[in-house]
């Protein structure tokens, strides 16, 4: 019973030795399809993956390129349409201060201004302010208007510190002031030193 | 695959299209704005100030709506011969041909023997006008 017991046993050790390696043989090295139709299968799977990971990509740029040209035209457009009116400009000997009203006569929203140049009579540069001297404020309640940008309509008014600037020049000179837009717009005035 | 490749160039030609309509709209609002600017005319007549109590100054005058749109006068300003400047908002609408009168006190500092004063249209036009302290 014994000896019978260890022959089955050497048995199965024997056939698994040589039918595992032969299995993985024909595993490997075996060319023929298991079967047409799930080879077929996986290709069609392969490529429907592979189809929908370039179309996700493609569609991601589109998206990105569809938002950048949309915006550009947006910010074009609204450059476009600003407008800037000087309603008053007064400048203060004493204080030193140029006050320059300004109104939103266009139909941009939200125009705020990054900078302002003054020519004098020869178009020779007086100074250029920008930053935090540029403070918008309203004209009727003289506080500061919130975001510190225009609205469409909307009237406010800019002071700030011209230093010595104007000193050399005497009462009646002629100067040439310009506005510059966040967008980029200009808008040039005109103002004399009383 | 053709079929494709027409639907996503129609997709993107009409995106195109739809851009350029409304940059082309924007163009022209943009010089219908300036155009509107420069047919306002506005004139003022009957202009007689007359010192009030203290430092007021009252104002009356008629304005005229002498162009062919309807015009909007936001504020008056006025301005001394001191180089004190003051304004006070308005809110008149004229139209083609109309007048209206109005009374303004201005309050400006000292005595003074003229007075400059201008309205701003909503369309960002000052005209202006002066006369003498009565």
């Amino acid at each position: 019973m014994a000896k019978s017991c260890r022959r089955k046993n050497i048995l199965t050790v024997l056939n698994f030795r040589i039918l595992v390696p032969k299995m993985l043989r024909k595993l490997l090295f075996d060319k023929r399809a298991v079967s047409v139709a799930v080879s077929t299968m996986i290709i069609t799977a392969g490529v429907i993956a592979m189809g929908i990971a370039v179309l996700y990509w493609t569609y991601s740029w589109g998206n990105m390129a569809n938002k950048q040209y949309v915006d550009n035209m947006q910010t074009g457009s609204n450059a476009m349409e600003e407008r800037i009116s000087f309603e008053c400009i007064s400048y203060s000997s004493s204080s030193k201060n140029l006050t320059v009203n300004l109104l939103n006569w266009g139909k941009a929203k939200n125009t705020g201004i990054a900078r302002i140049y003054i020519w004098d009579n020869n178009h020779e540069p007086v100074g250029s302010y920008s930053g935090s001297d540029l403070v918008l404020k309203d004209i009727t309640t003289n506080e500061p208007i919130q975001g510190n940008v225009l609205d469409i309509g909307n009237e406010g008014y800019i002071t700030f510190n011209v230093g010595l600037a104007l000193d050399p020049y005497g009462n009646n000179s002629y100067f040439s002031i310009r506005v510059v837009t966040q967008r980029g717009r200009s808008f040039d005035g005109s103002f004399v030193k009383l | 695959m053709v079929l494709v490749v027409m639907y996503l160039y129609y997709n993107v030609f009409i995106f195109v299209q739809n851009q350029n309509v409304s940059f082309q709209d924007v163009t022209s609002q943009s010089q219908q704005l300036d155009a509107d600017r420069n047919s306002e005319h506005v004139s003022f007549s009957d202009v007689v100030c007359t010192h009030g109590i203290g430092n007021n100054y009252i104002v009356a005058f008629t304005v005229s709506n002498t162009g062919p749109i309807p015009v909007q006068l936001i504020r008056i300003w006025g301005a001394d011969s001191e180089n004190e400047y003051t304004s006070q908002k308005l809110s008149i609408v004229l139209q083609p041909g109309a007048k209206s009168s109005e009374t303004i006190v201005f309050n400006l500092g000292g005595s003074m023997s003229d007075i400059v004063m201008w309205v701003v249209t909503a369309r960002g036009n000052l005209v202006s006008t002066s006369t003498k302290v009565a």
